[in-house]
């Protein structure tokens, strides 16, 4: 049993500590990469609103 | 309600200001949501978020999305009955992932695909009909797995901000948490749902991070492992103990279900092929084995520690989750919530709320969209005689998130099995996974695989359902299998007949009916 109990102890506190590394390196990069989806999301609307102004639609 | 629950349940930290923070966060939700709807113009961009979600992004999205509350009550209840013994799953679940980021295992094959759904391998590999079966299957098993996710998301919101007083207050919450995800779902679809994701992932990182310090910190790091030691021996620890909750076969479902659970289960690939790259599902699948641990991990620990404080600092809860007749116990799953109320300080306690109904939307966004957009994309267009007017999808998949809203909620309110809820979860999505999984690794690995194969495959992972309690009771085998040694059999019986049936009857030479409309593989 004492095993065991030395066992969980070690992986919960190597999988917090990992996880709040994680978690700082995801939420910054996470910014970075949300501005680039919209950026991406937001040229591949333009091409079609031209489109629809030029079938006389608005 | 029981009354001595009630009155258990209504001694709470919860204050105005947590309520403060709770609705800033839903604002701010349906905001984003609202905002970015302008960017949805085809069905590539609805469900798939217009395959341009970075790493970073996507492991947020992963992440939140895994992480749901659902996920957090039943592995809290798994922690608060099996104790330490039950992180072996954590474990189990991290390390698979960790494999398939590193090996690609079937994502990798699947994104370079390009294909929006797992159904619609199903059709450019096998053809139109296992499409369609596939897709049934898929949207059985899915749908009836998130049966409880409401009922179950609703019994925290209570239990951790003392509404149990009001005997209605558990309806009133599940009408309110769904109106909210079905609004913002509806609208955005996946580019919200991402994004959202993101934010959400911040709030749980938080909260998760803050509340198991608040729990070490009241209960005493020494002190936890020391009373499940003597309240529950060895069992406790050990998890192939043959005495304790789980046990070899369960372990060896576990590892099982870690796999299918990230790279089969449609939420988890949805992920993987809204990425930009198959390079970056690798990274992303990688990655993600850290918080595919983390998500079990933490509500196990949080479970454990409400066993710990209603054992030795709680007697009046000692009364009603372990009262002299077990028949009177009260339901365990309200232990986590209770304790969390009852230790956190207020304005902790509103972020943790704030967080866990981040986890609720998160999870449940996903979910509403992939079974919609696979009930749309893989069973409705495919059988459709003229292709499918993308508008007509679009409003379809919409319709249909909020059909399968009214059921979530209708089914928790009238379920009454008494399995525990992750076992409940196991049991009804392998009706699809172990069949999918049987067609899925065969479809990518194995030239042989035929039609025929994949459609018994499919159909045979329906005998999963017999680890379902009800369903035991009804047909009068009720004791004589665990949900783990029936799901165990299924997977080996789809893999079988999925090799015998490609054996017997291989496919004809030539193309495969993978006239896909182009709107719905794009």
């Amino acid at each position: 049993m004492e095993t065991w109990a030395a066992i969980w102890k070690l992986t919960f506190i190597v999988v917090m500590a990992i996880f709040t590394g994680m978690s700082v390196w995801v939420i910054i990069g996470g910014w970075q990469d949300v501005k680039k989806l919209l950026k991406t999301l937001g040229a591949d609307d333009k091409p079609s609103d031209s489109e629809d102004a030029s079938n006389g639609e608005t | 309600m029981d009354p001595a629950l009630q009155q258990a349940l209504s001694q709470t930290n919860f204050t105005g200001w947590d309520w403060a923070i709770v609705a800033v966060y839903l604002v701010a939700s349906l905001a984003v949501g609202l905002l970015v709807k302008r960017h949805v113009r085809d069905m590539a961009t609805y469900i798939g978020a217009g395959r341009a979600v970075g790493t970073k992004l996507g492991i947020a999205a992963m992440a939140g999305t895994e992480m749901g509350l659902i996920t957090v009550m039943y592995s809290a209840q798994k922690g608060f009955v099996g104790g330490f013994a039950a992180f072996h799953i954590a474990v189990a679940s991290g390390l698979v992932t960790l494999v398939v980021g590193l090996t690609g295992f079937m994502v990798y094959r699947l994104r370079e695909m390009r294909v929006l759904t797992i159904p619609e391998f199903y059709e450019r590999r096998f053809g139109r009909r296992t499409r369609i079966l596939g897709g049934v299957m898929l949207a059985l098993g899915g749908i009836l797995n998130m049966g409880l996710f409401l009922k179950v998301g609703s019994m925290f919101i209570v239990g951790v901000t003392g509404m149990a007083a009001d005997g209605g207050a558990l309806k009133l919450v599940m009408f309110g948490l769904l109106t909210l995800v079905l609004v913002y779902t509806v609208l955005g679809g996946m580019i919200s749902v991402v994004i959202t994701d993101y934010i959400q992932f911040i709030i749980l990182s938080a909260g998760v991070l803050l509340t198991t310090g608040f729990a070490i910190h009241h209960l005493g790091w020494n002190n936890i492992f020391e009373t499940v030691a003597s309240e529950m021996g060895s069992k406790g620890f050990n998890p192939f103990e043959s005495e304790g909750e789980f046990g070899v076969d369960y372990a060896a479902w576990m590892c099982f279900l870690g796999l299918v659970g990230c790279s089969i289960w449609p939420t988890s690939v949805a992920r993987a092929l809204a990425m930009e790259s198959p390079e970056a599902v690798k990274k992303q699948f990688a990655w993600s084995s850290v918080s595919f641990t983390i998500r079990f991990m933490v509500p196990y620990f949080w479970g454990i520690c409400a066993f710990v404080f209603i054992m030795t600092a709680a007697p009046d809860l000692q009364a009603v989750f372990f009262p002299d007749n077990p028949a009177d116990a009260a339901n365990n799953l309200y232990a986590m919530p209770v304790f969390l109320g009852r230790i956190l300080p207020a304005g902790v306690l509103g972020l943790i709320a704030a967080a866990m109904i981040a986890a609720f939307m998160s999870t449940h966004d996903s979910y509403l969209l992939c079974w919609s957009s696979v009930i749309t994309q893989d069973i409705v267009a495919p059988l459709q005689r003229r292709e499918m007017p993308l508008e007509s999808r679009v409003f379809l998949t919409r319709v249909l998130i909020g059909a399968i809203g009214v059921y979530v909620l209708w089914w928790g309110l009238f379920y009454e099995g008494s399995d525990d809820i992750w076992d409940y979860m196991s049991v009804t999505g392998a009706i699809y996974f172990t069949g999918a999984f049987a067609v899925m690794f065969c479809g990518l690995y194995w030239k042989r695989a035929s039609s025929t194969g994949a459609a018994l495959a499919l159909l045979s992972g329906s005998i999963a359902i017999l680890g379902l309690g009800p369903v035991q009771e009804a047909l009068g085998i009720a004791g004589r299998f665990t949900g783990a040694q029936v799901g165990l059999f299924t997977i080996c019986f789809s893999l079988v007949i999925m090799f015998l049936g490609s054996l017997l009857s291989p496919d004809k030479p030539g193309p495969k009916n993978t006239n896909t409309p182009p709107n719905a593989s794009l």
